[in-house]
């Protein structure tokens, strides 16, 4: 169980072997006290005073004190030196990799989960490395030496002290085959009553407004109650077998005191070998109360281990042993067939979107048109089928010359807490100032970046939340101009902005699309009327191709599309009173 | 401290019995540890007299299987009772937390934004649980062992008590002189933790427009200098605890290096007997141990209380103010008189007086943050104006009872919201009593008939936790279903087809439209086709009331009105260039 927390440490394993190496010298030290006590014992039981002096006795303290400092504070230094070195490496590789994966696990996942999973579980590896592991380990080796020291000076003593054990195993085994019985439902209980909170919570003006306040409430009530329970029941039924296997443990020292001083009355042991097992067997249950304490934390630093463990070793993206460069822009798909998991998204899709050309592709929602746009991007491999730029099968082409021919203007926008500049400057980390400024202009950005309080040079976290979606949605088309990819795929960059902004967003992608090869993911159809090419998509198929208005005659379901926004388009219509 | 603890000991409410005697009997257990000390003491005193007694070593091996079984029946009980006192207080505090939002104005929980007050309902009181459940009882041991055994100590002699205690000042002294600051180093070690989770989670958030853009990633770049000045910064704080830690550790843990001597010697000048020396020291070598867990409290209880400010924050918003005397309004029109509202410092709305005629479609146009949402919140109480009234039908709506006003109007605001359950459970919560044919006229008058054809089984197709499993455009239409289902005289939507898509947006202002005789209709909106349609158009501009009237006149007479709509119209006509090429 601990291999994996050891795993951590990486490259700097030895610096920490060594550093628990210390640890577990400073835990044997701390047993010179009793051993002088011992020495004490020793001496006066047997009638014949001390053996050694009280100064002597003052001074070996003392030494060990001293020592122990020392080894205390060098084996921290090299744990902590070691495991937080460690976790650094293990940010690292982390931060790396993710950067590899294939976009597909990011969305497949939502990025907010990986994110806070990832953060959670560094945070508990963490102490469980640099301090659990090794104080466990000295523990353990510490509580195993009073054992054979007991044993040394009598076997009897030493077997004494496990008298309980035959009774402490069984109870031990009992409870942890309870708690793994009942477990579950706590986390079940507690989940649901999650849920249901944060249902509550959400949709407190819906329950207001329906007048159900009182009734949902009765079931977030019940599920709060149901996890009390729960809790309640997992406590009832663990702690009398959990406290059986704690009380079984300590049953050494009774019987220590009772079978040893029999003996010691029938001088078959010496009186210092009693008192020393008492004493000692008091000082064993120590670390074993200890080990108890950490093995929950250990459990759960590993836990945590093997979750990191397992984004490490996501697939990467395969990367082409030739790789080859595309020499025009057009795009093809042949026979795509894809599906997340077991849904089928897109079935034998085939098309081609011009080079320098507009495509723009509709449809009703969840009929796989940004699925289509994130294929060529390489977000996902395909199933069946291959996807070729100019020619060149996207995964014959390197992910970095990919990520240079295609660019993507997505519905959410993602700026970096960073400066204005960087952010747009993100498109092409090599741009000039000036470059930077006449991409903002041509993406209507300019003006309202002028009036922030610092400009080009206000960070977003300060003002976030001051920009409007419109906004964010200029300064990731200004980051696309700058990039100049001659691929641009827009996915409904304007759902969801008012029209000042939407007006503002129609002239920068104006600005964008200039000369390239375009897809266009959109709902209003007057926004493409012009286009070369409209795919009507369905159920994951392209069920029209062709200019608006040859599918307005061949396609029914374009026309009937076409039909009901027209017609919401004359308001005089739409004033008909009933 | 002690605040905290008094703060803490508040929020047990009626369990404070269970917790008390919890904390009784595990002094008791505490004290029943001490027993094997005295046992062992009794015992020398029997193996080196003469003759031996068997029968009272037998009597103290059974005293000393009494004292453990007791010990841990103590143990257990409190175990027991300390949880389930912590599980109690738990239960409670949650029911109480979703009682008063159940309560507050509406806004207020909007604002605080639910996965917020989810995480404070749940993380924030279950991280009491391992308060009041361990550390809590564990504080009184840790106390009442220490104190006992001091006082045994002076009762058998005082020069070793005082040896032993020396130990303890000695490395209280380390304590409070290397950890002097400690509270704030702490902090800003917790500070320092917070950064770098912030820069994970921002640069794993990023990573899609890292990987679109960047070549060799300045984000990368940045997150790799994170690291590292996280690292740096942690090995630096820890390098400074390392020394005094081992030092204050060693010392806490080295009574005998005190006691031993001076025992020793009082052994030896006959002050004290052998079976009293060996006593004093057992004694005072397992003196500190509990004191251990005392130094991690102040830090533990430090980060609790930040959990418990967020729950007292929570709890003490003020509810909205209930009617005394409710009035029953006589009819359905709304009028807004003289409403300001502030938010804060903020005036959000200022002087505004409009009335909405009962029976016909108004609708409330202007540009971002004019006030439209603050103004159209205020019909259902959202919350409530900071000067002048909002009446229907003549009645203040802070006057009318609240089951009333819900009853009367109809909402769907920007956030939608959908019930784990399927399509058609979510549209007849809105009148559970309805037919089957009233629940479909509404799924297909708000456009749900389109999607929902799709989906595997149709209207009985589970939506998922908050509607997960569909698109907001989806999502939108069920919730209007819902609203138009609820058959009030009174329908309030804000942007409610903002992310729907053309042909059902079309659909459902024809529903709206041939609503508008039948009930009184009040919308904010962009879409210039409802603007257009609308019988009184209200034109907001920065907290103000700028126009009134219909389409036609506003167009006529305001110029900045025209611009709006003018913009809006360009918007949906416009075309993307795409010249006809093959």
């Amino acid at each position: 169980m601990l291999k994996g927390l050891l795993w951590v440490a990486g490259r700097h394993r030895q610096t920490f072997i060594i550093g628990t190496g210390l640890r577990v010298a400073e835990a044997l030290l701390s047993t010179v006290p009793l051993l002088m006590l011992y020495l004490f014992l020793i001496g006066v039981a047997n009638g014949e005073g001390s053996r050694v002096s009280v100064w002597e006795m003052a001074a070996m303290i003392l030494g060990a004190a001293i020592l122990q400092v020392t080894l205390l504070q060098a084996s921290t230094r090299l744990c902590y030196k070691a495991g937080l070195s460690g976790l650094e490496d293990l940010r690292h590789a982390l931060a790396d990799h993710l950067r590899r994966v294939p976009l597909g696990y990011f969305i497949d996942r939502n990025v907010g989960e990986v994110s806070e999973h990832l953060v959670q579980d560094l945070n508990v590896i963490q102490p469980a490395v640099t301090h659990f592991l090794p104080k466990s380990i000295a523990n353990i080796v510490l509580g195993a030496t009073l054992l054979a020291a007991m044993a040394l000076i009598d076997p009897i003593i030493g077997l004494l002290c496990l008298a309980g054990l035959p009774v402490a195993l069984p109870l031990l085994f009992w409870s942890q085959r309870r708690l793994k019985r009942l477990a579950p439902r706590r986390v079940e209980t507690q989940a649901e009553a999650a849920t249901r909170v944060l249902e509550f919570v959400m949709g407190l003006p819906v329950l207001k407004s329906l007048l159900l306040t009182d009734s949902r409430f009765r079931l977030v009530r019940a599920a709060v109650a149901a996890n009390r329970k729960a809790n309640i029941d997992l406590v009832a039924s663990v702690v009398p077998t959990g406290i059986g296997y704690a009380m079984a443990l300590e049953l050494g020292f009774p019987a220590i005191a009772l079978i040893g001083a029999l003996a010691v009355a029938d001088d078959s042991l010496a009186l210092s070998a009693l008192l020393f097992g008492l004493v000692a067997v008091l000082k064993l249950y120590l670390p074993l109360q200890y080990l108890m304490a950490y093995s929950a934390h250990l459990r759960l630093g590993e836990t945590a281990v093997n979750r990191v463990r397992s984004v490490l070793n996501t697939p990467i993206m395969t990367e082409p042993t030739e790789p080859r460069n595309p020499a025009s822009f057009e795009v093809g798909f042949h026979g795509v067939t894809f599906g997340y998991a077991d849904t089928p998204v897109l079935r034998d899709v085939n098309c081609v979107l011009p080079k320098r050309g507009l495509t723009a592709i509709t449809g009703p929602s969840g009929a796989g048109k940004t699925t289509f746009a994130h294929l060529i991007a390489r977000y996902w491999d395909v199933s069946e089928g291959s996807i070729r730029i100019g020619g060149v099968d996207v995964r014959d082409i390197e992910s970095e010359a990919l990520n240079n021919l295609v660019s993507v203007v997505h519905q959410q926008v993602f700026l970096f807490d960073d400066t204005i500049l960087d952010n747009i400057r993100l498109g092409r980390p090599s741009a000039t100032e000036d470059e930077v400024f006449a991409a903002a202009r041509a993406a209507r950005c300019h003006d309202f970046i002028k009036k922030l309080p610092d400009g080009y040079g206000t960070r977003i976290g300060e003002i976030g939340a001051c920009l409007s979606g419109g906004e964010r949605q200029r300064l990731s088309i200004a980051r696309s101009i700058l990039k100049n990819a001659p691929i641009v795929i827009l996915d409904e960059p304007t759902a969801s902005v008012d029209p000042q902004n939407e007006s503002e967003i129609q002239k920068a992608i104006t600005n964008l699309v200039a000369d390239n090869t375009v897809l266009m993911i959109t709902h209003r159809l007057s926004t493409i009327v012009h286009a070369h090419q409209i795919l009507v998509m369905d159920q994951g198929r392209v069920i029209g191709c062709g200019q608006h208005e040859s599918l307005l005659t061949n396609c029914p379901l374009y026309r009937s599309l076409w039909d009901r926004q027209t017609l919401d388009a004359a308001p005089d219509l739409a004033k008909t009173r009933p | 401290m002690k605040a905290s603890l008094a703060r803490l000991l508040k929020l047990a409410g009626t369990q404070r019995p269970r917790i008390l005697a919890a904390c009784a009997l595990s002094g008791v257990a505490a004290l029943l540890a001490l027993v094997p000390y005295l046992l062992i003491e009794r015992l020398i005193a029997l193996l080196i007299g003469d003759p031996v007694e068997y029968e009272a070593i037998i009597m103290i091996g059974a005293a000393a299987l009494v004292a453990l079984v007791l010990k841990f029946v103590c143990r257990g009980l409190v175990s027991v009772l300390s949880h389930v006192a912590a599980f109690e207080i738990l239960h409670d505090l949650r029911l109480r937390l979703l009682e008063a939002l159940a309560r507050q104005p509406l806004v207020k929980v909007v604002e605080a934004g639910s996965g917020r007050i989810k995480k404070i309902i749940m993380d924030d009181v279950e991280a009491m649980e391992i308060f009041l459940a361990h550390h809590l009882e564990e504080m009184s041991t840790s106390l009442l062992g220490p104190s006992v055994v001091i006082a045994a100590l002076f009762w058998i002699d005082w020069r070793v008590a005082l040896a032993t205690l020396t130990a303890v000042v000695a490395a209280v002294l380390v304590h409070s002189l290397a950890f002097r600051d400690h509270g704030e180093t702490v902090r800003s070690y917790h500070n320092a933790q917070e950064e770098m989770n912030g820069r994970t989670v921002e640069y794993v958030r990023g990573i899609p427009v890292i990987k679109s853009f960047a070549r060799s990633p300045r984000q990368l770049e940045r997150f790799t200098t994170a690291i590292r000045d996280y690292n740096d910064f942690v090995q630096a704080w820890a390098a400074r605890w390392y020394l005094p830690g081992a030092v204050f550790s060693v010392t806490l843990g080295m009574p005998l290096l005190f006691s031993l001597p001076v025992a020793a010697s009082l052994y030896q000048v006959g002050d004290l007997t052998l079976s009293e020396t060996v006593l004093c020291l057992l004694l005072s070598a397992g003196f500190t141990t509990p004191l251990y867990r005392l130094t991690y409290l102040p830090d533990l209880l430090a980060r609790l209380m930040e959990g418990e400010k967020r729950i007292e924050g929570l709890l003490r918003v003020e509810p909205l103010p209930v009617p005394d005397r409710p009035v029953e309004p006589r009819g359905t029109d709304i009028a807004f008189q003289n409403v300001v509202v502030d938010y804060g410092e903020r005036r959000v709305l200022d002087n505004i007086t409009f009335t909405v005629p009962t029976r016909a479609m108004t609708v409330i146009v202007g540009p971002s943050g004019a006030g439209k949402s603050s103004l159209i919140r205020l019909v259902p109480r959202f919350h409530d104006v900071t000067a002048g009234s909002v009446r229907i039908g003549g009645a203040d709506v802070r006057e009318i009872e609240q089951g009333r006003l819900m009853g009367m109007t109809a909402f769907m605001f920007q956030e939608t919201f959908l019930f784990n359950d399927t399509v058609i459970g979510n549209i007849r919560l809105a009148r559970p009593d309805a037919t089957h044919d009233e629940v479909m006229e509404a799924a297909h008058l708000s456009g749900c008939d389109a999607f929902v054809r799709r989906l595997p089984d149709g209207y009985d197709t589970l939506v998922g936790a908050h509607g997960r499993a569909l698109s907001g455009g989806e999502r939108q239409r069920i919730s209007l279903a819902r609203t138009l289902l609820k058959d009030s005289p009174i329908v309030l939507l804000d942007e409610a087809t903002a992310s729907v898509d053309a042909e059902s947006e079309a659909r459902i202002h024809h529903a709206l439209r041939s609503m508008a005789g039948r009930r009184t209709l009040l919308l904010v909106t962009h879409k210039p086709h409802l603007v257009a349609a609308a019988d009184h158009v209200v034109f907001l501009w920065d907290g103000r009331l700028r126009g009134y009237g219909d389409h036609g006149d506003l167009m006529r007479d305001d110029r900045e009105f025209r611009t709006l709509f003018q913009t809006a119209h360009e918007v949906t006509r416009w075309a993307m260039e795409g010249a006809p090429r093959c």
